[in-house]
């Protein structure tokens, strides 16, 4: 058929559609270099691995939330600027009573809130007193899950489960003194008074705020409207919250002009969401972002050579392979048990798999906690040792399960599947069958919880400097994740919980680290530091072990 | 007509009470629960028991689900345990972002399939028509998050053309009225804030839509085919009818009843694609949602959204029904 | 002497005998004769064929273990370090030491099984229903009808749910596994096969022959077995080509999104592909070779039931 120009319409429709396409992308990087000091101009774009659940932090527990919240509020107490050693944040210093039961906070002058109110005593105090007194579903142990692990209970509990309060009262002898007293005296303070989730609000939003409810039916907890948009709370903290957009999944922060301490340097911070480890990085590459959280180990390196800055945290977690003497019983025979110790070549995880920085594990607390040992007993990579014990136990042909948590990437265990790989390979060189059970890591916690794997990955990252946080965890007593009992071990953990002084506590804490790794209830493997990433022209803050950047030290070089 | 729209509708109610009963009961049969998710490594099984027990997790099924039904029928889903909101409005924020991903998909694979399927069917035989077939044979086989992926790499990592993430470069302080960010920028007349968004979309947009491009390539070619052999199509070009009319009139209108149909069936699959691509390119939408909270044993969100999606999959499904029987007035719906 | 009713049922075969020999039987040789004459049908045939063969011999081609980290202190994943191929390891080595090659080799048979089992197990549960449906339809009086209706309806339902939604949720149920795998992928083809089935089923039971033998008094299971069935298959059969292709690429989605093959040791494409995109700056070779494997055999099975369907529908001649 004679047909020289078929369908010109069509054709050009295509090319019009392609070349729209390609024009699109010319478009897009107009709209960038505004000129001028790009601290104030210029957004720090920040993005973390989840959305914030809450911009009123004792509602929540996830470090995603806190990342936001930790740049709205300060807390009575703080880390060091990229170390683990507790300073003064909002109070200047503090002192405890002999018995540890009354915790004197002598409070900054010419503290600001958001709002224009003043921080005073009587504001703390009023912060305290809101949560002791919280009632309904704000008891709910996932709306107030750091209170209750620190503070017991509420002035009335609405639930039987619910702990009893070991909080007593809250006093502002002084303008500037507040003096919190608690029941019985725990390893948990002072601790505590650092954690995120004990943000100090405006007392004037507590005003605002106090009818508040989380309402809903039995089944369904909604949070109150104001945790969840910009306008209601007020911190003191370097910036104020001034608008979360739900649908774009960004939170905007603005520097707060009249923070007490040093100003922010970028005027706008925005916290993202991408929940994809690679996305993340691919994000930074190509510009959109200028940092995130949780970089993959693999990536550490292109980054560095592609100019990027990895910068590398302080290490202040565990990694651990779980030993379960219920589930199998060959691991109640302490051999066995020493055997797995020494068939594992944790040296080779941590030189091929974890970031830079990383270390093989002798005990259960990194080196930078109080209370970590250094004569413990030590299980060096030893395969024929391995053998050895397994035959004298007669579990020569020993046949085990193994779990591990699929698609996650914690901060003490990037790439758990490779960890798995290289502990399996190890095990079956001395003679140990291993079965592979992996599953994703909502369903992982409370199957290994429940004794469901005879081995498992797991590991802590620690909350504040106290090996209580760490060990407290797992050996205070019987846990269906570990599934033994040592009586020696628990009356020893019991002693040092309710020992009020700190250097008391550290000497017992090196006995508790000795004999938790001469009984051995599982290998601790690696402390290795969650890596953080920036683009080149960003000033990065202080890399902190305990995650707690403080994004007002960024800058734009 | 309308007794037929009418009686597919009525039809819908029996299909999703059923669907409701078997997921519900079904997601209560799934390992673990919401309240491991929601407290993390360290709670105690007190507080996991205290949790779960306020969350009404302890009551008997049968009770658990009159309160779902009672409190549907006042047009409650319930409240996301993730987030703490209410499904309804958690699946009003992240709809968009899915139903503006599928849309850009959509728009690309019909915008780009029917003319290249058309072409390569005239041109029988040709290089056009062997690289449709083939490039679309691959486009199927190609698993979707490789070819995000790969997309990324080349287009956003080493041309730097288009964003790798995101709907919108962050710190964009657009309007937004319906959450559709391409349709705010349109409505409020921030033109470089629609543009914006529009470059979003453009990856995302690409990877999603290489199966049903591929999909409506193939068939708009075989239809057309199909078409051209018919007598009706010869009788025409003999009569000396103009090309041009014979071509839309009678080859493209016959040929596109079976591509509507295709296209239907695509965009109810789109949404399982979406799962893939958001995550890939951080869109934050649907698929990103119900993935995480299939992680988190979000039993009232997960419920409540796949309720959703399946109404407006059989929805979708409907109105192809009815496209084809506009198109065709042969197929006599009854 | 045979009964009246056997007699009957003879004559019924010998009818739709004949009635399929004018077509019937020629459109079946007639059909292979043309995939045989169709270059894009060889070309999936061969590309079958060598996957089948490789899957089949595979631990008797890799030269090494497939999991046996020989080279583990040569490969540092979180330095960049990684080893291309070389003499002994014609496609390098992967993230922890081991041969490549050998995990590719060996993988293959993972891949196929699942895509077997998968497609297998959703034929057969999309036929048991599907059939049952059509035959209901076709021949049952007023009973068939509901019990159609009803079967349909859970098909429907089963629609209703995207299929890669439908397979998170069953590998979320049954907790990852290589059986899951299959099963979940298997599930969401289920609904496809029935309602194929059922509507090839219906067609047969609107032909000549099937009248025929009605009229003759044929007992109903009988004509739904013998005659229905059989001569249904032939679209259920190009799907289950296709489906294959689907299989071996849903599984890869499922790895990707962590819900795949638990055990990581025993390699697999899909989780190779989704595994290695971690290192997709680094060692991009890592995710190439599964993709590419994954993408080609794939092909292999569409062109394969492509070139099936087109043969045995005779109104696309090529």
């Amino acid at each position: 058929m004679f047909n020289p120009e078929p369908s010109r319409p069509l054709s050009i429709t295509a090319i019009a559609m392609i070349t729209a396409l390609i024009a699109t992308g010319c478009a897009e990087s107009t709209r960038d270099g505004a000129g001028g000091d790009s601290n104030e101009s210029q957004p720090l774009v920040f993005a973390g691995a989840g959305d914030p659940r809450s911009v009123d932090p004792v509602l929540t527990n996830d470090g995603e939330t806190f990342r936001v919240t930790r740049q709205i509020y300060d807390t009575l107490l703080t880390h060091e600027p990229g170390g683990t050693e507790i300073v003064g944040g909002l109070a200047e210093s503090w002192e405890q009573s002999d018995d540890g039961t009354e915790w004197t906070f002598k409070l900054r002058d010419g503290v600001k809130f958001h709002d224009g109110e003043d921080l005073d005593a009587e504001a703390v105090c009023a912060n305290f007193d809101r949560w002791y007194n919280f009632t309904g579903n704000y008891q709910n142990s996932n709306q107030t899950y750091y209170w209750q692990n620190t503070f017991g209970g509420f002035a009335e509990n609405e639930d039987k489960d619910t702990p009893e309060p070991n909080f007593a009262s809250c006093s502002a002898p002084g303008e500037l003194t507040a003096v919190i007293k608690v029941k019985e005296p725990s390893a948990n303070y002072p601790g505590a008074f650092s954690l995120a989730s004990f943000g100090i609000m405006s007392p004037k939003v507590i005003e605002k705020v106090a009818e508040e409810k989380v309402t809903g039916d039995p089944g369904s907890p909604v949070l109150p409207a104001y945790t969840q948009e910009a306008g209601t709370v007020a911190g003191t903290g370097p910036y104020r919250l001034v608008d979360w957009d739900h649908d774009a999944q960004e939170v905007t922060l603005e520097r707060f002009d009249d923070y007490w301490g040093e100003k922010a340097k970028v005027k706008t911070l925005i916290i993202k969401t991408i929940s994809e480890e690679a996305a993340r990085k691919q994000a930074l590459e190509a510009g959109d972002i200028h940092g995130y959280d949780l970089v993959a180990p693999a990536d550490m390196e292109p980054l560095k050579e592609a100019g990027f800055q990895v910068p590398v945290r302080d290490v202040f977690n565990i990694l651990y392979l779980a030993y379960q003497q219920e589930t199998s019983e060959e691991l109640a025979d302490k051999k066995v048990r020493q055997a797995i110790a020494h068939a594992v070549d944790r040296q080779r995880i941590v030189d091929t798999i974890l970031p830079e920085g990383a270390k093989v594990a002798t005990q259960f607390i990194p080196e930078t906690v109080e209370g970590w040992s250094p004569d413990v007993t030590t299980y060096d990579f030893d395969p024929e040792k391995a053998k050895s014990l397994l035959k004298e136990a007669g579990h020569a042909d020993l046949d085990i399960d193994m779990c591990f948590p699929t698609k996650v990437s914690r901060p003490y265990m990037p790439a758990p599947q490779d960890i798995f790989d290289i502990i399996k390979a190890d095990l079956e060189a001395v003679g140990i069958t291993v079965t592979a059970n992996s599953m994703p890591w909502g369903d992982y916690i409370p199957y290994t919880d429940s004794g469901g794997c005879s081995l498992y990955l797991l590991g802590w990252t620690g909350d504040f400097n106290e090996a209580f946080n760490f060990l407290g965890t797992w050996f205070d007593g019987y846990d269906s994740g570990w599934g033994f009992r040592n009586e020696e071990l628990f009356a020893l953990m019991d002693e040092v919980s309710s020992t009020p002084g700190q250097e008391q506590r550290t000497k017992l804490y090196q006995e508790v680290n000795r004999e938790i790794m001469d009984y051995l209830p599982g290998l601790p493997i690696s402390h290795s530091p969650p890596a953080i990433a920036f683009a080149p022209n960003v000033d990065p803050p202080a890399v902190s072990p305990l995650t707690q950047e403080n994004f007002s030290e960024a800058s734009f070089s | 007509m309308l007794r037929f729209i009418v009686r597919r509708t009525l039809q819908l109610v029996p299909t999703l009470f059923g669907l409701s009963v078997l997921l519900f009961f079904w997601l209560r049969q799934l390992p673990g629960g919401p309240e491991y998710a929601l407290l993390g490594e360290d709670a105690t099984a007190e507080q996991r028991a205290t949790l779960r027990r306020a969350l009404g997790l302890d009551d008997p099924l049968i009770v658990q689900y009159w309160r779902f039904l009672t409190r549907l029928a006042e047009g409650d889903l319930g409240t996301s345990l993730q987030t703490g909101r209410p499904v309804l409005d958690e699946f009003a924020l992240r709809f968009p972002a899915t139903a503006e991903l599928a849309i850009a998909a959509i728009v690309i694979a019909v915008g780009v399939g029917i003319p290249l399927g058309y072409l390569a069917a005239r041109r029988r035989g040709g290089i056009l028509d062997s690289a449709v077939v083939g490039g679309s044979l691959i486009g199927i086989c190609t698993p979707v998050f490789f070819l995000a992926f790969v997309l990324k790499v080349i287009f956003a990592e080493h041309l730097g053309w288009f964003p790798s993430a995101f709907r919108q470069t962050p710190g964009f302080s657009a309007t937004r009225v319906t959450g559709f960010f391409v349709l705010d920028g349109l409505m409020t007349r921030e033109w470089d804030s629609a543009w914006d968004a529009i470059t979003h979309l453009a990856l995302p947009g690409l990877a999603l839509s290489s199966i049903p491009l591929a999909v409506i390539v193939r068939m708009t070619r075989a239809s057309v085919l199909e078409v051209l052999a018919e007598d009706y199509v010869r009788t025409a070009e003999a009569k000396g009818l103009h090309r041009h009319v014979v071509r839309t009139r009678h080859v493209l209108r016959n040929a596109m009843l079976p591509v509507t149909t295709a296209i239907g069936l695509q965009t109810g699959a789109l949404f399982a694609g979406a799962v893939l691509t958001e995550s890939v390119f951080a869109f934050g939408g649907i698929g990103s949602f119900v993935y995480a909270a299939t992680q988190t044993r979000d039993y009232p969100a997960l419920l409540g959204f796949i309720l959703i999606i399946a109404c407006m999959y059989v929805l979708i499904n409907l109105l192809v029904d009815i496209s084809y029987s506009l198109l065709d007035p042969r197929v006599r719906v009854s | 002497m045979p009964t009246k009713a056997e007699r009957i049922d003879r004559l019924a075969e010998l009818t739709a005998a004949r009635a399929e020999e004018g077509r019937g039987h020629g459109v079946w040789r007639e059909a292979f004769d043309r995939l045989r004459r169709n270059p894009m049908a060889m070309a999936g045939a061969a590309t079958v064929l060598v996957f089948v063969v490789v899957a089949v011999v595979g631990p008797w081609l890799a030269p090494y273990s497939p999991v046996a980290q020989n080279w583990g202190d040569e490969v540092f994943p979180n330095q960049n370090v990684f080893v291309g191929p070389r003499a002994e390891n014609w496609l390098g080595l992967d993230n922890l030491g081991r041969d490549q090659f050998s995990r590719m080799v060996v993988g293959a048979r993972q891949t196929l099984l699942v895509g077997v089992v998968a497609t297998l197990l959703g034929f057969s549960v999309g036929a048991l229903l599907g059939g049952s449906a059509g035959a209901a339809h076709a021949l049952g009086r007023q009973w068939g009808r509901r019990l159609d209706a009803v079967l349909m309806r859970f098909t429907d339902m089963m629609l209703a749910v995207p299929a890669l939604l439908l397979a998170v949720s069953v590998a979320a149920l049954l907790g990852p596994s290589l059986a899951t795998v299959m099963i979940a992928v298997g599930v969401a083809q289920v609904p496809i096969f029935a309602r194929l089935l059922r509507g090839a089923m219906i067609a047969q039971a609107g032909r000549d022959y099937v009248l025929a033998a009605r009229a003759l008094g044929v007992r109903t299971r009988r004509i739904a077995l013998v005659h229905i069935l059989p001569n249904s298959l032939g679209p259920v059969l190009v799907q289950g080509t296709l489906t294959l292709a689907t299989a071996i690429i849903d599984a890869a989605a499922l790895s990707y999104l962590g819900l795949g093959n638990p055990d990581p040791s025993i390699p697999e494409w899909g989780t190779m592909l989704a595994d290695a995109q971690r290192f997709l700056a680094g060692a991009p070779q890592l995710a190439v070779y599964p993709a590419l494997a994954i993408i080609v055999t794939a092909l292999g099975f569409t062109l394969l039931g492509e070139a099936m369907r087109e043969s045995l529908d005779p109104r696309v001649r090529t």
